[in-house]
């Protein structure tokens, strides 16, 4: 496997300028992932999972943000260092987002078939025709039945799952190396949950693409993750491959959030017992305190905790940021 | 009283509403004091015609063809402009604040109703509506103020209509109808104080619109005969246009500044009270 | 699209029109003196066999529901009644003056819409810089000057300092065109003016309610999904955004036709144009009061009809809104 293949963001750390003061989104976070795997990140709302995401794809609203450190590589090439222009040609073509509200991510007053063909056409010299062409052909991988009738249609006339989909359409158009998939089944029913995971996860196969798939869904994890990386407050406080992270979670948080699921391990077994909760909240970011941001809700925190931040330390694929946890 | 220092902090960081709300000053102080500052009745003939602005330092404005004197035409105008403009969009909030409290609160048959009652007003072009009633009516100041409270209760009802439907299904409303409270006094108590924020950015915005109706009656020559206002000095200054273009120029300015006054006020209060309608 | 759709709301809008007829007739009925009392007085004293005989002529010693009756019947027949002062239908008497304010109307709408649209969307890209104050700076004057004093003032400058444009009329009189070309130039030539003041107070609107409205959109979900596919900045400005941003604008003009024949009647005035806000106007000094009924109860019928025209193509604007 080349090194260099697929998405890696390495220390990348994006600023927001707020009326209230500045405030770091993401702080020192590096996530790759390769061709054909599936890595899963995973935090709660605030964590920073989006910010990064989005700063991957340049998507960052730039009047009021900046990202202040960082690469992001892709197939070896440092995305960040591109003009706006070449940047243009990656967003859609090498490297795909799709997101969490499928309701609204659509233009209400253009047809579906040309939505789709507007990233095929955007990236390639295609006649109107043929792009409508490739439209069809997208519908029926993403399994959408009567194509030729959807793509003639408006977004207010489709479910948000159908929604979903031709978002993913969109999204795999061009086989991008690498598509980040930001919650997309937070927003819809639990039926139509399994069926987009499990059409994400067909198509990462058959087009050997790398899929980063933000969630805080660890039933979804357990699933279809290769590896998880687990953000909090902005930061990568763990990561690992699925199955160790389940058997053998490092981090406080991480063992918290695997608490408070239902479900914990593959094949989908129940725990049975009370529902177990982490207790206090999340630091806000203008407030970030000294040492660890868990410090307040840890149940194993040291005096070290509270006035120092514990550095990532990785060894032999498994990484976590702490000063309990021992590798 | 502590929201009326929060509200003037909201307001402050509006520099046009600030300035609007500033020229206002000065146009309700120059009416106030329109005989002090110009003693006498304006339509009386004190110079020679045809003096030019800044000729004469007794008449800084000029005088008309007749030898009236334009400055004490354009103060006291104000008196008759902010008057009209202030009692005909009482009229019309009364009229249009009864019929949309009215639909807004029982809904049903008589909102249908009502509803369609506004509608056809708003269909009938309103300034010739305003022109109909007037011209044959008679132009006085009754007629006047009557009918441009006529043609504006519409938009006013309309805006009433949707606050009362907003409110009324909220929880303190529905509280008020629990113990037993009469319409009226849940309407008053509970609705009203709720709903007078956007109500009042409605009337500042109406207020600029009476005047600018009432200028343009008096300009086709329908205002009160009786009556020096602002539009019937353009009126009759337009038949001087090319020679003398000042005493069509002057009036037609304190009409702006006036209009331009209400406007800037309505906005910044539109922006002081309504953080989440914000027109940013 | 349905023709069953067409007429149903067709068939709603006939409460509508009713109430409108109402109106007209409650006026007319409530105006102190009636067409006998005018004639009278024009022809000095009257005496009273006179006056009934004309009463009698005028349908008017008829109870009140037979004359509502009657007026009803009339007008749905297209009969507007009869201007005792041009000794013309009314009918036929709007009908020629129509054109007139329609070129009016329309080129200030276009221009109204045009100019508008384009300061807001230019706003809107450079929000909260100089360009957008002085944008929305001079939409707040145009907001506010009175329409017939700018009229006044453009005339002042253009037609008497620089004598570029014809202060009155619509057309050059006695001039015989050989080209229509050479004829539309001077149409445009007399009616640039009265266009531009017409058009400035919803100019004004139009820019602050697109400036506002593209403001808003920008922050939606599906402007941040065309830019993940890669779109260039001006598609997703103007595929994406504009043709969103403009369906407020488009609502909004089409509530404005009644408010543009109000403004038609005073720019017609002050530039001396021969439309249906000059008829109404003088028809009203001469209390010729068929023909000022007819000239309201026809511009009505206009708002009434352009508001038919724009629902029923609605759905080509925001595909949202069906037609059921």
């Amino acid at each position: 496997m080349i090194t260099n293949s697929g998405l890696d963001i390495r220390n990348l750390t994006t600023q927001f300028l707020t009326r209230k003061g500045v405030v770091q989104a993401v702080t020192n976070v590096s996530v790759s992932v390769r061709r054909g795997e599936t890595v899963a990140v995973v935090g709660e709302s605030g964590s920073g999972k989006s910010v990064t995401a989005l700063s991957a794809m340049r998507l960052v609203p730039s009047r009021q943000s900046r990202i202040v450190e960082g690469k992001v590589l892709l197939d070896g090439v440092d995305l960040l260092a591109l003009s706006e222009r070449d940047m243009r040609s990656v967003r859609g073509k090498k490297l795909s987002m799709i997101f969490q509200e499928p309701m609204t991510s659509l233009n209400p007053v253009h047809r579906i078939g040309d939505q789709i063909a507007e990233v095929v056409l955007a990236h390639e010299a295609l006649s109107r025709r043929s792009a409508w062409r490739r439209g069809r052909d997208l519908l029926h991988l993403l399994r959408i039945p009567e194509p030729d009738r959807v793509l003639d249609e408006y977004p207010h006339r489709l479910s948000g799952g159908m929604r979903q989909r031709v978002m993913i359409a969109i999204a795999v158009a061009e086989k991008p190396i690498v598509l980040i998939a930001d919650e997309p089944t937070t927003a819809l029913d639990v039926t139509i949950q399994a069926q987009i995971i499990d059409l994400l996860d067909g198509l990462r196969r058959e087009f050997g693409m790398g899929l980063m798939l933000i969630t805080h869904d660890l039933g979804v994890v357990a699933e279809v993750a290769d590896r998880v990386v687990v953000m909090y407050s902005g930061r990568k406080v763990e990561e690992a491959d699925v199955e160790e992270f389940f058997r053998d979670p490092k981090h406080p948080y991480s063992r918290g959030l695997l608490a408070a699921s239902l479900r914990v391990d593959r094949g989908g077994n129940y725990r049975e017992g009370p529902l177990v909760e982490i207790p206090g909240m999340v630091p806000s970011l203008l407030d970030l305190p000294q040492g660890c941001p868990f410090a307040d809700r840890c149940p194993r925190v040291l005096n070290q905790c509270r006035s120092e931040m514990p550095n990532f330390v990785e060894s032999g694929g498994r990484g976590v940021a702490c000063f309990v946890a021992d590798l | 009283m502590k929201w009326l220092t929060e509200f003037w902090d909201h307001y402050r960081r509006n520099k046009g509403a600030v300035l609007g709300l500033i020229i206002l000053g000065a146009i309700v102080l120059v009416a106030i004091f329109a005989d002090s500052i110009s003693p006498g009745d304006p339509m009386d003939l004190v110079t020679q015609p045809f003096v030019a602005p800044g000729q004469d330092a007794a008449f800084p404005l000029g005088s008309d063809m007749l030898g009236r004197d334009v400055l004490a035409g354009v103060v006291h105008g104000a008196r008759v402009s902010l008057l009209i403009g202030l009692v005909a969009t009482a009229v019309g909030l009364l009229i249009g604040m009864t019929i949309g409290a009215l639909a807004g609160f029982h809904g049903g048959r008589l909102d249908e109703l009502l509803t369609r009652l506004t509608e056809v007003f708003q269909t009938i072009p309103s300034f010739l509506l305003l022109i109909v009633i007037v011209g044959i009516f008679q132009p006085n100041i009754a007629t006047i103020v009557l009918g441009i409270g006529i043609v504006s209760w519409p938009e006013l009802s309309r805006l009433v209509r949707a606050e009362f439907i907003a409110l009324r299904s909220r929880e303190f409303v529905q509280a008020g109808v629990a113990i037993g409270m009469s319409d009226v006094r849940i309407i008053v108590t509970q609705i009203l104080p709720n709903a007078a924020a956007p109500i009042i950015v409605s009337a500042s915005l109406a207020v600029a619109r009476a005047i600018l109706n009432e200028s343009a009656l008096a300009f086709l020559g329908l205002g009160d005969p009786n009556i020096l206002s602002w539009g019937s000095m353009i009126s009759v200054g337009r038949e001087v246009v090319r020679t003398a273009p000042y005493l069509t120029a002057l009036p037609g300015l304190a009409i702006f500044i006036t209009v331009l006054a209400f406007n800037l006020v309505g906005d910044g209060l539109n922006d002081a009270l309504n953080p989440r309608r914000r027109l940013r | 699209m349905s023709h069953r759709y067409v007429l149903r709301k067709a068939w709603q809008l006939i409460p509508a029109l009713l109430g409108i007829l109402t109106i007209n007739f409650v006026i007319l009925h409530l105006a102190p003196g009636d067409i006998a009392d005018v004639l009278a007085g024009e022809a000095g004293a009257a005496s009273p066999e006179y006056m009934a005989q004309l009463r009698s002529q005028f349908g008017l010693d008829q109870s009140l529901p037979i004359q509502y009756g009657k007026y009803i019947l009339s007008v749905v027949h297209g009969d507007l009644g009869y201007s005792y002062r041009y000794h013309m239908p009314v009918s036929g008497l709007i009908l020629g003056h129509l054109p007139v304010t329609l070129v009016l109307m329309g080129l200030a709408l276009l221009f109204a819409i045009g100019v508008g649209v384009l300061l807001g969307v230019i706003a809107a890209r450079h929000v909260d810089t100089p360009v957008d104050w002085f944008i929305t700076s001079i939409s707040l004057v145009a907001y506010s000057l009175p329409g017939f004093w700018l009229a006044l003032m453009m005339i002042v400058l253009f037609s008497v300092k620089l004598d570029w444009l014809p202060s009155s009329g619509f057309e050059t009189i006695g001039a015989d065109y050989r080209s229509w070309f050479a004829a539309l130039l001077d149409t445009l030539r007399h009616m640039i003016m009265p266009a531009l003041s017409l058009a400035a107070f919803y100019l004004a609107v139009y820019t602050r309610l697109m400036r506002a409205s593209m403001i808003e959109i920008f922050e939606m979900d599906f402007v941040r999904t065309a830019r993940a596919k890669g779109v260039s900045p001006s598609a997703v400005t103007f595929r994406h955004v504009v043709r969103n941003a403009l369906i407020p604008v488009v609502t909004m003009a089409a509530l404005h036709i009644g408010s543009l024949v109000g403004g038609a009647v005073v720019v017609e005035q002050v530039f001396g144009l021969p439309g249906i806000g000059t008829l109404a106007f003088e028809a009203v000094f001469r209390r010729d009061f068929n023909l000022v009924l007819g000239v309201l109860l026809f511009s009505s019928l206009l708002v009434v009809v352009v508001n038919l025209l724009l629902d029923i193509t609605y759905t080509l604007v925001d595909p949202r809104i069906e037609l059921m």
